[in-house]
């Protein structure tokens, strides 16, 4: 690489550096002054350059469209902390995290309903012509963002040393309870950090789109480019963000540019999970005191029963032949759906597991159903195995990975779990797009379907069977484990790690044994997913998958294994149900349409649950008295 | 768990089930095609290019008087890009539209999902995707319907031959498309005994592709073979290519021969050579005047949209509908058979499509199309050949 080449290469870095500090700088406001994750972070950036483009296209001044663009992005932010975050008081820090994931959705699906998902073209602030410094082609635009960037570091650097509203930021970071005895209000913080994230996102969104274009698949890559820079740097210092985005820029840009474009995303996210091990505070973030660990506050959700009965038993039974009967009372569609709801149930009892009951929220659960669907395909169409085999080996290996993982990832607290899975989870993308051995990004077509002892599954009801038996089982291990010591030591974990440690529970193993069975029960949801497709690819095991676990999840309630049945059966059929309610028109507008649902869904489901006003598990109870008051069913009851 | 517990989730279960499986359509609904495409998600442009190559197709039909009698009806479902629902929409158009004929998906990976749902209901399924491994080796059900890699990357290597360009770069991404076009040029870099200077690959979601382009600067290449997926990509590229100072011709493939690619890429127009379909310049394989088919679909798709056919993946489903009438003419009477139209799907030869001409025997289901597609231009708010 000549010289010229070596400093476009730095300058890209840069302009990347500032738009990523831009997203981290969001995250850092919002996680220091609220402890929350924002993982609509790169869609509030997303929303800022949409909004530029469309103001643009109707003939809005550029200045005015970017500063109304990022008004509107703070707005959104403010908005959402007054009418989401902080009626939600009494959640836990993961149902807060779940409630921006429903942001996030919600204002992907805003945007394909009002603009639609195709690329939009912005203006340049100053021009397209490059230009040539020093041998380097440069866009003014890219000026313009490393401009931006400088500017937001001279003002934060004003507003956390000059003014009130900085300094009582920064206060309520390091003692949110000293803070507040001295008289300053968490929650009129609160929405100030949001705002202010969402005026960031929005004005580097803005500032960014003419570079590339303003569409609404960007969010999601960007959040998570943020995040990771925000946690590389540091997200406790103003700088720490900045830095971060700055050297995951530049890492990004020479590993493309020396080493393997191919490869950059599995550099990346390796460089931060080694960075969460070494230094979980993050390159310039200062080490927490001892013992000083993030505690996740307890959740006023009831556990009534901590042992395991015969009627509870009784009545998985008796789930699992009432679901028996779809395949005879339904059409193909209806069976399809089902299997797909069924695989999906297998894997929100394991996330039931490790994040209801473990606390810790997994967002890397597609990894292990990779793990089991390319041990399924490989050993099946390469090496002649029977199916079974592979997909045992499928789950034994996800069960060490996950232990192996475990010990090294549960030494970490609060939200270095998501992320490490996460980034657990980049890696095994990559690894399997760039792989020839895994069929590469077009997989391993040809996987035969299903077969026991010569006898093939072969009709979709008898692959329902299958996936519901599994389910059954999954379910019952879970219970199992949930009812026994494992399951108490759990929940007194949850509710105090350090009183648990002090009654002898071996946290980090306990951790590590859940973190193992939901490993199990995910690998075989992958074998039973590309038994049943046919292919095993990586493309549908990506963040999109995990987010819908994530969703069931929550809508079936984080301590009911029964909840994972039902979240499952809603997230699947619930795009359907819409479709049809919509009419038979296939637009755009329709699927725009189930995603604000599902955000609206996730976010509002939390608000109930948190408040009491609603609760999964108080659901049969509700469910009951209202069957009572109907005057047949009184009569043959 | 309690018994009420179970109520609820066989209560749930029973009327989220329901919806999908009450939309019954009325009698005799006449010949159905079944697009299932994505028509939201970073492909959101392919697949509108192919619901309205399809509304064309299933117009001219009609004008040309149906199906052996029968009324020929469209009924599109959005994959959104994801497999299993591409499997979901497979099962719905087969089971409660009663689909005939089925199209898409729009991705190989994708397409081989859906493979299996449409050979156990035994519906024929026209390919729409660029990977051969779709229907190679032979697949009874399966057929080729779209110009696939083995007919859109000759073309870019014939104009390379003639203008004697003897240093190719290409351009690419790690999705299943992007890793099937890298062989494909790497093949026909060693059959011409041209050097690949460079050989880069980004990202499917990549927003940044400088470090890409100035590795192709620094090997100043005399033509760059840019054969991106997804639009935003390919346009980002080929403003990159131009901000960086790399003049060489960009030739993009038929994925990007769109609306919405000239829209996006600016001044890189100039620099850009597309792949695509010689119907789009008024012509046959043989001829510089369109085939009557190609005519009617050419004067139905203006009817319908107000515009010119605008790019290479609108004719696909077309194609796939060309393909089926020559079936249906040759067993002569209404085809509800299913094994009789796939058999006589078999024999079709010569049937003159918009991207050339189709010839399917028992053992091919994936015939090159050759000439039928070429290099082209954009020029004066139309396509233009070289």
């Amino acid at each position: 690489m000549g010289f010229n080449s070596l400093a476009q290469t730095i300058f890209s870095g840069l302009s990347n550096g500032a738009l990523y500090a831009f997203v981290a700088l969001g995250f850092s406001l919002v996680n220091r002054s609220t402890g929350i994750i924002n993982f609509a972070q790169g869609d509030l950036t997303m929303l800022g350059g949409m909004l530029t483009a469309v103001l643009a296209q109707a003939g809005v001044p550029l200045w005015i469209a970017v500063t109304v663009a990022a008004l509107v992005c703070a707005l959104v932010g403010a908005v959402f902390y007054q009418l989401a975050i902080r009626p939600a008081r009494r959640a836990t820090m993961t149902q807060l995290t779940i409630m921006t994931i429903g942001l996030s959705i919600l204002i992907r699906g805003g945007v394909v309903t009002e603009w639609g998902s195709d690329p939009l073209n912005v203006p340049a602030f100053s021009g397209d012509s490059p230009l040539h410094v020093l041998g380097m082609s440069i866009l003014p635009q890219e000026v313009w963002l490393i401009g931006a960037l400088l500017a937001m570091l001279l003002a934060s650097a004003w507003f956390f040393q000059r003014t009130m509203l900085g300094l009582a930021l920064r206060a309520s970071a390091a003692n949110p309870i000293g803070a507040s005895y001295m008289g300053i209000d968490p929650a009129a913080l609160g929405l100030v950090a949001f705002a202010l994230a969402g005026f960031l996102g929005g004005l580097g969104g803005a500032i960014w789109s003419p570079i590339y274009f303003a569409q609404v698949d960007v969010g999601l890559g960007l959040g998570l480019k943020g995040f990771t820079a925000a946690v590389f740097g540091g997200m406790s210092t103003v700088w720490g963000p900045i830095a971060g985005g700055l050297a995951l820029a530049m890492l990004e840009a020479f590993t493309g540019g020396f080493i393997s474009s191919s490869w950059q995303d599995a550099v990346l996210y390796g460089a931060m999970l080694v960075m969460l091990l070494l230094r979980p505070q993050g390159l310039l973030g200062k080490a927490k005191p001892a013992g000083a660990a993030d505690q996740e506050p307890s959740t006023s959700t009831r556990v009534r029963r901590v042992t395991l009965s015969g009627h509870e038993l009784g009545s998985l039974g008796g789930g699992v032949a009432v679901l028996a009967l779809v395949p005879l009372l339904f059409g193909d569609v209806g069976v399809g759906n089902g299997i797909f709801a069924l695989i999906m149930t297998i894997v929100v009892v394991g996330l039931v597991l490790i994040t209801g009951y473990g606390g810790q929220l997994a967002l890397g659960q597609g990894a292990f159903m990779m793990i089991g669907a390319y041990s399924s395909g490989c050993l099946t169409v390469r090496f002649g195995w029977p199916p079974l085999a592979a997909m045992a080996l499928g789950m034994l290996l996800s069960v060490l990975a996950a232990l192996a993982l475990g010990r090294v990832i549960f030494r970490l607290h609060g939200y270095y779990l998501s992320m490490s899975s996460l980034a657990v989870l980049m890696i095994c993308l990559t690894a399997a797009r760039e792989w020839d051995f895994t069929g590469g990004a077009n997989g391993i077509p040809g996987i035969p379907p299903f077969s026991v002892g010569g006898l093939v599954v072969a009709s979709d009801a008898a692959y329902y069977w299958l996936a519901l038996a599994c389910a059954g089982l999954v379910g019952f291990g879970a219970l199992s484990l949930a009812r026994s010591r494992v399951g108490r030591a759990l929940l007194a974990v949850r509710s105090s790690e350090s009183a648990a440690r002090a009654c002898g529970v071996d946290v980090a193993w306990l951790k590590s044994q859940v973190f193992g069975f939901s490993a199990a029960a995910a690998s075989l949801a992958g074998s039973l997913y590309v038994h049943y497709l046919g292919i095993a690819n990586p493309h549908p095991f990506g963040v999109d998958a995990s987010i819908q676990q994530v969703t069931a999840l929550t809508v079936g309630g984080y301590l009911l294994l029964s909840g994972a049945y039902v979240g499952s059966v809603v997230v699947v059929v619930l795009p359907a149900a819409i479709t049809w309610l919509a009419g038979a028109a296939e637009t755009q507008s329709v699927a725009g349409l189930q995603n604000v649902c599902f955000g609206a869904l996730l976010i509002a489901l939390i608000i109930a649950q948190t408040t009491g006003k609603w609760r999964s598990d108080r659901l049969p109870v509700a469910l009951r008295r209202s069957l009572r008051r109907v005057p047949v069913w009184r009569r043959a009851s | 768990m309690t018994r009420s517990a179970l109520a609820a989730i066989a209560l749930s279960t029973l009327s989220l089930l329901s919806p999908a499986h009450a939309a019954e359509p009325a009698a005799s609904p006449g010949f159905v095609f079944g697009l299932v495409v994505p028509l939201t998600g970073p492909s959101s442009e392919n697949g509108k290019s192919y619901a309205q190559g399809a509304a064309a197709g299933v117009a001219m039909l009609n004008e040309m008087g149906g199906l052996a009698g029968e009324k020929v009806q469209l009924v599109v479902c959005d994959s959104q890009n994801q497999e299993q629902q591409a499997v979901l929409c497979t099962k719905r158009l087969t089971a409660q539209d009663h689909a005939r004929v089925l199209i898409g998906a729009g991705s190989t990976p994708q397409t081989i999902a859906i493979s299996p749902t449409a050979e156990a209901a035994r519906v024929p399924l026209f390919a729409m995707c660029g990977g051969e491994s779709a229907y190679t080796p032979v697949k009874p059900w399966i057929f080729k319907g779209l110009a696939g890699n083995p007919d859109q990357v000759p073309p870019a290597w014939v104009l390379a031959k003639q203008r004697g360009w003897k240093r190719v770069a290409i351009i690419h991404d790690n999705s299943a498309y992007g890793r099937d076009i890298e062989k494909f040029m790497q093949r026909e870099a060693t059959e011409s005994g041209v050097e690949l200077v460079a050989n880069e690959v980004y990202g499917a979601s990549d927003v940044d592709m400088t470090a890409q382009v100035l590795r192709i600067r620094d090997a100043n290449p005399d033509v760059v073979m840019n054969y991106a997926l997804t639009v935003p990509a390919g346009a980002a590229i080929a403003k990159k290519l131009l901000q960086m100072d790399v003049h060489a011709p960009n030739i993009v493939g038929i994925n990007l021969q769109n609306a919405a690619f000239i829209r996006l890429a600016g001044g890189a127009l100039a620099n850009t050579i597309f792949v695509g379909p010689r119907t789009l310049l008024g012509q046959t394989q043989t001829q510089a005047k369109p085939s009557t088919e190609a005519e009617q679909f050419a004067a139905t798709y203006e009817k319908l949209n107000n515009q010119p056919v605008p790019d290479s993946l609108t004719p696909g489903p077309a194609d796939a509908m060309l393909i089926t009438r020559a079936a249906v003419a040759k067993l002569g009477k209404s085809a509800d058979d299913p094994e009789a139209l796939r058999a006589a799907l078999e024999t079709v030869s010569g049937v003159a499509g918009l991207q050339g001409t189709w010839t399917f025997t028992a053992t091919d289901h994936g015939p090159v199309l050759g000439a039928g597609i070429t290099t082209m231009v954009y020029k004066d708010g139309g396509w233009r050949g070289l």
